[in-house]
C-alpha cells in the first residue's frame, strides 16, 4: 500500500539553526495521524514543506505516492487542507470563498459545495460574508474548503488552535466524522493530547525538529511499561524494588508506588517483595496517559511562550 | 488553468473595497482639476505665462483666419482633457499603477490568503502572470473610465472645439520650444485616445515593478510606495543633464515612459513611438522575469 504522507530526511535549515532535523514519517491512507510537538518543534515547518510553502534544505517528500519536487503543484492534487490558522477573502461570502478556492483545484459542483458545508455545519450562513464569521466558524470554513473537491489526504495544522471547548469538540466530531464516512486519510497537528488520544490511530511526534516516536498510540503509552502496587510497607518495598536490577524510576503517585519494568519481570517483583516481608494488595499497570508520555519525551526542549 | 486563475483573480480584485481608491483617486483628481480649469484664467495665463504661443495663436486666428480672437475658443473640454491627461500620466496614473501591482502578492501574503492558494496545485509562474493579466486589465478600466469621464465633463461643462497643442506639455520632440499648432477636434479626440491608449501601456513598467517588489515583501505597503519611489527618482535622475546623468538617461525607464506626448505632434514620429514602445516592453518583461524567479523560490512564511 502506497502512503498517502511521507518524508524522507527532510530537513529545513535558516542559517546555521535546523527547524527541521532529519524528519522521516509516514502517514499511511486510511488512518488519522496526531502530528504532536511542543510550540516551535518543526511542526509547521514540515507540514509547510510538505505543501510546497517552503523548500526543502533537504531530503524528500511524497504525497500520495508523488514526489512533490517531481511533480511540483500536481503533487498537491487529491490534497486539502490548511496551514496555520484558514484564511478566507472576506469580502466575499463562506459560498464563494470555497467556489473560489475549489476552482483553483479543478472546480467543485453546487452539490459538493452545500456537502461540505453541510459536514461542517454552516448550513444557513454560506450567504454571510466571512468577516462576520466567528474563529470557530471560520475554522469549520477551513475545514470545508479543505474538502474541496473531494481530496484523498487531508493535512490540517491545529485545527482546534484557539477554540473554546465546544468548538474543540464539534472540530473532533468533524474529523471523526470525515474518517468515518468518507474515508479520508487525515494528518493533523496539535498540542491537545487528549484530542489525540481519542481521534488518533498513529501519532509522530517532534522534538526541536527531530522525530523522537512514530507508531501506534497504544505502543507510545506501553513503551511505558509503567506498574504501580499498594504494600503495606512503603518504605520497605522501596527499599525491595530499588535493589532489583529489572525495576527502574521508582516513586510515589497518589499513595501508591510506581516504578517502570518489563511486563514479564512483573511476577518477579511480586516475589521479590513477599519474600522480603511486604504485603502486596494490589500490583497492576499504571495509567500512563499520552499527556505523561509526551511531556517526558519533549521535557528537555526549550520553553516557547 | 491559466484562463482559469485569470477568472479568478478577475473576480477577487473586482470585489476588493481597496482597489477602488485608485478608481476614487483619479475620480477626485477629475473633480478637482475641473474647479481649478474653471477658475482658471486662461487669459492672463497666457499672456503671462505662453506669450510667445499667444501672440502666434492671435496672430494666426486674427491675420490668416480673419475670425475674432478669444483664447476660450481654444480652452475647450478637449483642451481640458488634454491638460488632465498629461499630467496624469506623469503623476497620477504610476500611483495607480503602483498601487494595482502592488497589492497583489503582498496584500495576499499579508492577509494569509497566498499561502491558502499556493498549498492548492497552482503553478506559481502561472499565478503570478495571471495576476499581472489582472492588474493590465484593471488599469485599462480605470484608465478608460478615466478618459470616458474627463471627455464627457470636459466637453459637456467647457465645450467641444480646435485646441492647441503646444511644447513641454503636449508635444515631446520636432517642435521647438513655444511651437504650437492648432489640433481640429476630431483628430484631438483619436489622439486623445490613443495617449491615453499608449499612456496605458507605458504604465506596465510601473505595473510590473511593482509586482516584482510585491513577489519579494509581505506587506502590500512596501512595494506600493516603492514601487512609486523608483519611479520618481528614476525620473528625476532623468532631469537631470549634466555628465554622468546624461550617460544613464537612456537606461531609465522613465525616459522611454513619456513617448505617448509625441502623440501631440503634429507629424507622429512613429520611429520614436516604436522603439520608446519597445523600451517599455523590455523593461515589463524584464521585471516580470525577475517577479518569477524570486516568487517561484520564495519561501512563504506568512
Amino acid at each position: 500500500m502506497v502512503d498517502a504522507l511521507r518524508t524522507e530526511g527532510l530537513v529545513k535549515r535558516y542559517g546555521r539553526r535546523r527547524v527541521v532535523d532529519g524528519v522521516s514519517l509516514s502517514v499511511r491512507e486510511g488512518e488519522i495521524y496526531g502530528f504532536l510537538g511542543p510550540n516551535g518543534s518543526g511542526k509547521t515547518t514540515t507540514i509547510r514543506m510538505v505543501l510546497g510553502l517552503i523548500a526543502p534544505t533537504a531530503g524528500r517528500a511524497e504525497l500520495l505516492g508523488r514526489d512533490i519536487a517531481e511533480w511540483g503543484p500536481k503533487s498537491r492534487e487529491g490534497v486539502g487542507g490548511f496551514v496555520e490558522t484558514p484564511t478566507f477573502y472576506p469580502y466575499m461570502s463562506g459560498y464563494l470563498n470555497l467556489r473560489t478556492f475549489a476552482d483553483l483545484s479543478g472546480g467543485a459542483s453546487d452539490e459538493e459545495i452545500m456537502e461540505a458545508i453541510r459536514l461542517v455545519g454552516l448550513l444557513g450562513r454560506e450567504k454571510d460574508l466571512v468577516r462576520t464569521y466567528s474563529f470557530g466558524m471560520k475554522q469549520r470554513l477551513g475545514i470545508a474548503q479543505a474538502l474541496l473537491p473531494q481530496p484523498r489526504l487531508l493535512i490540517l495544522d491545529e485545527p482546534s488552535l484557539g477554540l473554546d471547548p465546544h468548538g474543540m469538540v464539534e472540530i473532533r466530531k468533524v474529523i471523526q466524522r470525515l474518517h468515518r464516512e468518507k474515508g479520508l486519510t487525515i494528518l493533523f497537528s496539535t498540542h491537545l493530547l487528549a484530542e489525540v488520544q481519542m481521534v488518533c490511530t498513529r501519532v509522530g511526534i517532534l522534538q526541536l525538529g527531530k522525530l523522537l516516536f512514530e507508531g501506534p498510540i497504544d505502543q507510545l503509552i506501553r513503551s511505558g511499561r509503567v506498574y504501580r502496587l499498594k504494600p503495606d510497607r512503603a518504605d520497605r518495598a522501596r527499599e525491595v524494588l530499588s535493589g532489583l536490577p529489572s525495576v527502574s524510576a521508582v516513586g510515589v503517585d497518589d499513595g501508591f508506588l510506581t516504578f517502570e519494568s518489563e511486563p514479564d519481570a512483573v511476577p518477579d517483583v511480586n516475589r521479590a517483595l513477599v519474600e522480603a516481608g511486604v504485603r502486596v494488595f494490589e500490583i497492576g499497570p499504571g495509567a500512563k496517559t499520552l499527556e505523561d508520555v509526551f511531556l517526558e519525551m519533549t521535557k528537555d526542549a526549550p520553553k516557547v511562550l | 488553468m491559466f484562463f482559469r486563475l485569470c477568472r479568478i483573480e478577475l473576480g477577487k480584485t473586482f470585489r476588493r473595497k481597496d482597489l477602488y481608491v485608485s478608481l476614487a483617486l483619479v475620480l477626485l483628481f477629475i473633480s478637482i482639476y475641473s474647479i481649478g480649469f474653471a477658475w482658471q484664467s486662461w487669459e492672463r495665463y497666457f499672456q503671462r505665462q505662453k506669450a510667445t504661443i499667444y501672440n502666434g495663436l492671435k496672430y494666426y486666428v486674427e491675420r490668416i483666419e480673419h475670425r475674432p480672437f478669444r483664447i476660450e475658443d481654444f480652452t475647450n473640454g478637449l483642451f481640458f482633457t488634454g491638460m488632465a491627461v498629461a499630467f496624469s500620466f506623469y503623476l497620477l496614473m504610476p500611483i495607480v499603477a503602483s498601487l494595482i501591482g502592488g497589492v497583489q502578492l503582498a496584500g495576499e501574503a499579508k492577509d494569509g490568503t497566498l499561502r491558502a492558494v499556493l498549498i492548492r496545485p497552482v503553478s506559481r509562474t502561472q499565478l503570478l502572470l495571471a495576476k499581472f493579466g489582472v492588474s493590465v486589465v484593471y488599469l485599462t478600466v480605470v484608465i478608460a473610465i478615466y478618459f470616458g469621464v474627463t471627455v464627457a465633463l470636459g466637453v459637456s461643462v467647457f465645450g467641444w472645439d480646435r485646441i492647441i497643442a503646444f511644447n513641454n506639455v503636449f508635444m515631446q520632440v520636432g517642435e521647438g520650444r513655444g511651437a504650437f499648432w492648432i489640433m481640429q477636434p476630431d483628430d484631438a479626440l483619436q489622439r486623445l485616445a490613443m495617449v491615453c491608449a499608449l499612456g496605458g501601456y507605458s504604465m506596465l513598467v510601473v505595473v510590473s515593478l511593482s509586482l516584482f517588489l510585491s513577489s519579494i515583501f509581505d506587506n502590500p505597503i512596501v512595494p506600493i510606495v516603492g514601487g512609486i519611489g523608483i519611479y520618481f527618482i528614476s525620473y528625476i535622475l532623468g532631469q537631470l543633464s549634466e555628465g554622468f546623468f546624461e550617460h544613464i538617461r537612456e537606461y531609465l525607464f522613465t525616459t522611454h515612459m513619456g513617448f505617448w506626448r509625441s502623440l501631440f505632434a503634429k507629424e507622429i514620429p512613429w520611429h520614436t513611438v516604436r522603439t520608446d514602445l519597445l523600451w517599455c516592453t523590455g523593461y515589463t518583461a524584464a521585471f516580470l522575469l525577475a517577479a518569477i524567479v524570486v516568487f517561484r523560490v520564495r519561501d512563504v512564511k506568512s
